[in-house]
């Protein structure tokens, strides 16, 4: 006898300037896809203009938006972002646990993973933020140049990371944007950092 | 075929002397999120959550 399975509805793409944002796709290969359920908290997929550049940012609200993935990492460590502040000092991601933490808050430019490396605020533009987490030999550098090297603390990023807000409350929502986010494991060298912050240079149209 | 509108955004640049490179060209990539590509973004999760936010 021929048993009927019920369809699965294919999720709706994200296509469409303004469209929430529930599933963001992981291109490593590793299917760390972050989602988000509840609709008020997803942020939205916005078609934007800078640079003389057109391109797709995803748009958190500062209020309560963020979307989440399982993707873990240890120290040494290097995380990639592209983002905007819109205004405040919300966090572009964090870890998901309080002794976990790997975390970029670009509006006062902090990293952190267990201590605080900080240094002048980015402002609000879209900027490349490259993030190395080594203990004390942590480094933030923004568009490819250093910014300051410290210590960040020696936290691994061991329980998910959050993009779009930090663990501390409400006030570490981002109000801003965010067009990409690359971990890898490892310290990268200058040269391949170069090489990876070209690219998403290329894409919002800054000329490092 | 791709959907919705707007830039493509390659996965890959062409680098001095017209070497090819992708950010996955790197060792230890755990995680590449890309909101320029609508073939990775939906509106529903369609995934288990993670994390309580």
């Amino acid at each position: 006898m021929r048993v009927l399975r019920p369809i699965r509805q294919a999720a709706a793409r994200a296509a469409a300037d303004g469209d929430v944002l529930g599933y963001w796709m992981d291109k490593s290969g590793n299917a760390k896809h972050a989602s988000q359920d509840t609709t008020s908290k997803k942020p939205t997929r916005r078609l934007v203009t800078a640079n003389n550049k057109t391109f797709w940012a995803a748009r958190f609200d500062g209020v309560d938006d963020a979307i989440l993935s399982a993707v873990t990492v240890s120290q040494p460590s290097t995380i990639f972002a592209v983002a905007k502040v819109t205004s405040g000092a919300g966090d572009v991601f964090d870890g998901q646990s309080a002794s976990n933490r790997h975390l970029l808050r670009p509006g006062s430019n902090i990293i952190h993973a267990g201590a605080s490396l900080t240094t002048a605020a980015a402002g609000t533009i879209y900027a490349v933020h490259a993030a190395v987490f080594n203990g004390a030999a942590s480094k933030h550098r923004l568009n490819n140049a250093s910014l300051v090297t410290g210590n960040a603390g020696t936290q691994d990023m061991t329980a998910g990371m959050c993009i779009g807000a930090g663990l501390s409350g409400a006030q570490e929502f981002l109000n801003g944007e965010v067009v990409s986010v690359l971990v890898y494991s490892g310290e990268k060298d200058e040269a391949t950092q170069t090489a990876i912050a070209g690219y998403l240079a290329s894409i919002v149209g800054i000329s490092l | 075929m791709r959907r919705g509108f707007g830039p493509a955004v390659s996965n890959r640049i062409l680098r001095f002397g017209g070497v090819s490179f992708s950010p996955a060209d790197v060792p230890g990539l755990a995680l590449w999120l890309d909101a320029n590509e609508s073939a990775t973004t939906y509106q529903a999760s369609g995934g288990a959550r993670c994390g309580g936010r």
